[in-house]
């Protein structure tokens, strides 16, 4: 049981710090294709919904490194 | 030497399956393993979410997995509560465990009682003519010891691991990707509907004026007495051990996918095929 739930426990700490460095890609990205000089406003729109998409996903993933690290703690004292 | 290899094998395979088994599995480690994959699915719809791809289809599964994490969190901190509920649903219902117990193994006693007096029967009289409508009536009573010990396997699994019924439920609620939603809310309504509602079959069978725990008298000193106790167990071990007992787990069935589909959101399947439904 342990083994498994160190996997997971390793798994989700992998998928956090891809999450946090596609974050930054996307913010870039987004930036990119939002400040590039290219007057085709769909590219535009689309670099604008990666920077919101990016803002969101930030704020969730802090959202939850906070709170399944409290649940944890929390958990762990009884 | 292969066969003694293959033998080792397989007592291996049976020891592992024995570690594996259902009594040895702790509710708390599923439930600790249900909050990892809770928070594993969580920090995968975050990623999916921040995905620079503009592919709708793929980009949809963040809100979703983010939503399903934080539901699975509160179904694993909520299992306490859950376990509390239902038994205070059952108490208030009537449910009482213990007793229902003692109807099935008085049941089952009564039945075998006859069954041994229909053998004991037929072993007297022989391979007759005679023993053709015995041979019948053993293979009913046959049938009704199996079903009743069907319904005690049943009973103990679910009155026993109750706990872990329900934590495996959320142990697949918990899954990334949807992967176990429909069995995990199956699994648990299933728990849930039948641990509070299996207890209550005696009173339902009650409720339609069927009494299988009635005394027949085993005492048999001639053909009427014989005849007698076969057209009254007969009929009312038909009745109430086969048709209602059916219809009542058809009932519970119905109730437990209901239960599942409001869990899971969505439809639901339960863990074990229902043919009779």
């Amino acid at each position: 049981m342990s083994g498994i739930e160190s996997f997971v426990q390793q798994l989700t700490t992998q998928v956090t710090e891809i999450a946090w460095s596609i974050f930054i890609l996307a913010w870039a990205v987004g930036w990119a294709l939002r400040g590039s000089p290219i007057p085709i406003f769909k590219v535009k729109r689309t670099g604008q919904d990666f920077i919101e998409d990016a803002i969101m996903a930030a704020f969730w993933l802090a959202i939850g490194t906070t709170v399944f690290a409290l649940v944890s703690y929390v958990a762990g004292q009884f | 030497m292969a066969s003694h290899r293959d033998y080792s094998v397989r007592v291996g395979v049976l020891r592992g399956w024995a570690v594996l088994g259902v009594s040895e599995l702790n509710a708390f480690e599923v439930l600790s393993i249900s909050q990892d994959l809770a928070a594993l699915t969580y920090f995968l719809g975050t990623l999916f979410m921040a995905l620079p791809i503009p592919l709708y289809g793929v980009k949809k599964w963040g809100p979703k997995m983010i939503s399903d994490g934080i539901y699975s969190t509160i179904l694993v901190n909520l299992y306490e509560t859950i376990l509390y509920l239902v038994s205070v649903i059952g108490n208030q219902l009537g449910t009482n465990w213990p007793s229902y117990m003692n109807w099935l193994y008085e049941l089952l006693a009564n039945e075998l009682s006859i069954f041994t007096v229909v053998r004991g029967i037929l072993t007297i009289i022989g391979f007759t003519p005679l023993s053709v409508p015995f041979s019948l009536v053993l293979t009913f009573l046959s049938g009704f010891i199996t079903i009743t010990g069907t319904l005690i396997v049943i009973s103990q699994l679910i009155y026993n691991n109750v706990g872990l019924l329900i934590a495996l439920g959320v142990l697949m609620l918990s899954l990334p990707f949807r992967i176990g939603r429909a069995v995990g809310g199956g699994l648990m309504g299933f728990a849930i509907v039948f641990y509070v509602g299996l207890p209550l079959l005696p009173a339902f069978l009650s409720t339609f004026g069927v009494n299988v725990i009635q005394d027949f008298s085993t005492n048999i000193n001639s053909l009427q007495a014989l005849n007698s106790l076969l057209s009254n167990a007969i009929p009312d071990y038909i009745e109430g051990t086969v048709i209602m007992p059916t219809a009542y787990l058809g009932i519970l069935t119905s109730l437990s996918l209901g239960v599942g589909s409001a869990i899971a959101g969505g439809y639901s399947r339960l863990p074990i095929q229902v043919d009779f439904v």
